[in-house]
């Protein structure tokens, strides 16, 4: 044990006298190793689409480090190659990672300094989600400032991981998205390239209607495996589904909060559908490959420490989250995707629901036994 | 009628014991241990270098001046041990077999007073536990239902069916006794299949339960046939070895003086059945069956029981196995791997992280997160209002275990529950 924390008269060798070897370590482990299939989407798609912008605009119309890294280490833009792709995507994510790990690892260690605690590594997997919900040009500055904000007041100050009502990769997020909304929400993606932006495919739905996807060239299976503009790591449905199989086999997240969200999202974009055009009509086959929704309910919504902590809270959490981001999408063009926002409002909401069970179960167990 | 657990976990931990009842094993030290007993103030009746015969009363509850302890076996009283705030830790015998038991005398025709009577004077009385709070009951009290635990799902148990078939006479004797004392139904509980001897004249219903542990709890089962509450009244349950006891008195005039342990773990080199005193010296009766030196003795189960070290060296009154365990070097684990487990305390205690796990290894009918969330702050009255009066320690193992934060979960419901006695006198 590093410092002279407090320790628990609790905590003495009694029983049980074996333990599961879960542990908050335990479970970033896991988190990781469900993160690292997103993680070679994001890589690989990133890559992708910036060949492709490249291909399309043409070297005159690209600027910044990030083209200049890529064209030093000359990928073919014309025939993208993996090699290609791979190192195009590692030139965008890897100074974000980076980045973000510097500025979460440096609060994390002065808060444990301030603290005399050892240091908790759960700010390592709160910088992987961070990275992949930024778009890919993001500026760095960006990146820290919303990692600093997200560990700082998302985490540290509730009392560390575990702690957290909030997960702090999506406090970060959205204090980034809510403080430079022209830079992330609307912003095209790539330095220089007009009309190549993530969330602008509703943008484009709330303008052109069906004739989007069209316009864009995708098609559902595109969006399916993530081949398409968004941000970093929030394309490929399939890849957050293989890391979500890990996350519920491994009992850390609620397949019961994961269906939740997608009925939740089911229902209210069937109800929008029989209301109108436009946004409205928008089927709910494709609110769920587009933008961050796949991402963030299997990543972010579940997060054990920040979500619902009881089964049936857990469907009603779900349900609701799942409804509200179809909302925000149809309703609020200012928010074009609106995952980040519903999934804030979801975490604030846990523990109201978690509080309407448990007055529930009090009153049930009341009436039966008097 | 049958009951299926759906939700549990069955730990895997060393070999099963082979389920046959091996040899007897003797010592020289014995002793009635305080800690078996909560909420419960000891008046000694006895004082060290006394000589005592099995069956003689040596400690007595100081509110209620009818509930006995006897002496588990004749000898001389070696010790009285007292721990914090003189609470009585331990009262040791040295035990010398030249002393005959003590006789009891059986009544020709037994009624539900003269049942209750012999069993307070023989002290066979304090094998009863009651909910809610886990505590003696009263001698006066009525319970709603009356349960006999003839399962055992904690890892590594022995099979009751098997210790029950050697001792079915009395089994069957201790059962017609004991659905005497109460009114109301008498409920053995069993694993599907068991088979468990019953005589037919006896108002004793047999309710098979399968699944998992904590199948085998006596918080399932009363979950199951006969939920409590503040105002519920009390259910009191027994275990099967005791009700052998109960029935060798009946038949032969002395309590049963010996108890069949599982004897097994990772430490142990032939797990198997052990015929040993009761509230023996584990010490002795294990000597020289370790793989390993350093390894970790309990008495009772990895889950639930006390490691049998210093003044709790001895088997616990309620406890049918002794369990071994080698110390785990380090904690290991692969990102794949579900089902490792560590025997090291956990170094920093880190948050209560509420994972899926948490409602699957919950007692049934409680809400998990928000019961051990109550337990962590002490808070008394919501721990009460979600059902903390129908568990004992042995009901929340499997959170304690499973739970990142390493918080020992049964002390802490131990402290809620004893606020609450308090304040329901």
């Amino acid at each position: 044990m590093q410092g002279g924390g407090i320790k628990p008269t609790h905590q003495t060798a009694g029983a049980p006298h074996v333990r599961s070897l879960v542990s908050p370590g335990w479970i970033q482990l896991r988190t990781l190793v469900a993160l690292a299939p997103v993680m070679v989407a994001a890589v690989l798609n990133t890559g992708y689409q910036y060949l492709l912008a490249l291909h399309i605009a043409g070297d005159e119309a690209m600027n910044g480090w990030r083209y200049d890294f890529i064209r030093g280490l000359g990928p073919d833009h014309q025939y993208p190659s993996v090699f290609g792709m791979t190192s195009a995507g590692l030139v965008h994510i890897v100074p974000v990672l980076i980045v973000a790990m510097m500025a979460g690892g440096i609060c994390e260690r002065i808060f444990a300094a301030r603290r005399d605690r050892p240091m908790e590594k759960g700010f390592m997997v709160s910088a992987v989600v961070f990275t992949l919900l930024m778009p890919p040009a993001v500026s760095l500055f960006h990146v820290a400032f919303g990692m600093i904000f997200g560990i700082v007041f998302g985490k540290s100050v509730f009392g560390g991981d575990g702690k957290t009502f909030l997960n702090p990769a999506l406090v970060g997020a959205a204090v980034v998205q809510i403080s430079f909304p022209t830079a992330h929400s609307n912003h095209p993606l790539w330095d220089g390239i007009a009309g190549y932006s993530g969330s602008g495919i509703f943008v484009d739905f709330h303008e052109s209607g069906g004739g989007a996807f069209v316009g864009a060239g995708i098609d559902w299976w595109d969006a399916f495996i993530g081949v398409q503009q968004g941000m970093l790591g929030t394309t490929s449905v399939l890849a957050v589904l293989a890391g979500g199989v890990i996350l519920v086999w491994s009992r850390i997240a609620s397949w019961r909060l994961m269906l939740g969200h997608v009925l939740g999202l089911v229902l209210v974009a069937a109800a929008c559908n029989s209301l109108g055009d436009g946004m409205l009509a928008l089927p709910w086959y494709w609110h769920l490959v587009l933008g961050g929704f796949a991402f963030g309910v299997v990543f972010v919504a579940t997060d054990p420490a920040s979500s619902a902590a009881t089964d049936s809270a857990r469907w009603i959490q779900g349900l609701i989250v799942g409804g509200l981001v179809v909302m925000i999408r149809v309703v609020n063009p200012s928010h074009p995707d609106g995952v980040v926002i519903a999934l804030l409002m979801g975490s604030v909401l846990a523990p109201l629901v978690d509080y309407a069970v448990i007055w529930f179960n009090i009153r049930q167990r009341a009436g039966r036994y008097g | 009628m049958h009951v299926v657990v759906s939700k549990g976990l069955d730990l895997h931990i060393g070999a099963v014991p082979d389920m046959r009842i091996a040899e007897t094993r003797q010592a020289t030290g014995a002793a009635v241990l305080g800690s078996d007993f909560p909420g419960v103030k000891f008046d000694i009746l006895t004082e060290p270098g006394a000589w005592i015969r099995a069956g003689d009363p040596v400690l007595r509850d100081r509110h209620r001046p009818e509930v006995v302890f006897t002496a588990p076996a004749s000898g001389r009283v070696a010790a009285v041990k007292r721990g914090a705030r003189r609470a009585l830790q331990s009262i040791r015998f040295s035990v010398d077999d030249t002393g005959e038991p003590v006789r009891f005398d059986i009544p020709a025709a037994m009624d539900k007073d003269k049942t209750r009577a012999l069993m307070l004077r023989s002290g066979l009385w304090t094998a009863l536990r009651k909910r809610p709070f886990g505590h003696i009951p009263d001698p006066t009290a009525e319970p709603r239902a009356l349960l006999v635990t003839a399962i055992d799902t904690e890892p590594l148990a022995p099979d009751p069916a098997c210790i029950i078939a050697e001792f079915a006479d009395h089994f069957v004797s201790g059962l017609s006794a004991l659905s005497l004392i109460c009114d109301d139904p008498v409920f053995l509980c069993q694993a599907a299949g068991a088979g468990i001897p019953v005589a037919d004249t006896d108002p004793v219903k047999i309710v098979e339960f399968s699944g998992p542990h904590p199948a085998g709890l006596a918080g399932t089962h009363i979950h199951a046939l006969c939920p409590i509450g503040l105002n519920g009244g009390e259910v009191w349950h027994i275990g099967y070895q005791d009700v052998i006891s109960l029935g060798h008195l009946v038949n032969e005039g002395t309590p049963w003086l010996q108890r069949i342990v599982s004897f097994a773990g990772t430490g142990v080199e032939h797990p198997r059945l052990l015929r040993v005193p009761v509230c023996t010296a584990i010490g002795e009766v294990t000597a020289g069956e370790f793989t390993d030196d350093t390894v970790r003795i309990i008495s009772g189960s990895v889950l639930s029981g006390y490691q049998a070290i210093g003044a709790e060296a001895y088997l616990g009154q309620r406890h049918n196995q002794i369990t071994a365990l080698l110390e785990t070097p380090a904690l290991k684990s692969h990102w794949w791997d579900r089902q490792g487990y560590s025997t090291r305390p956990v170094d920093y205690p880190g948050a209560l992280i509420p994972t899926t796990d948490m409602e699957r290894l919950s007692p049934p009918g409680i809400l998990a997160v928000p019961m051990l969330r109550a337990l962590l702050v002490g808070d008394v009255d919501r721990a009460r209002d979600l059902g903390a009066l129908e568990l004992i320690e042995e009901d929340l193992a499997l959170l304690a275990y499973a739970c990142p934060s390493a918080s020992q979960y049964g002390r802490l419901l131990r402290d809620v529950l004893d606020q609450l006695c308090k304040e329901a006198a």
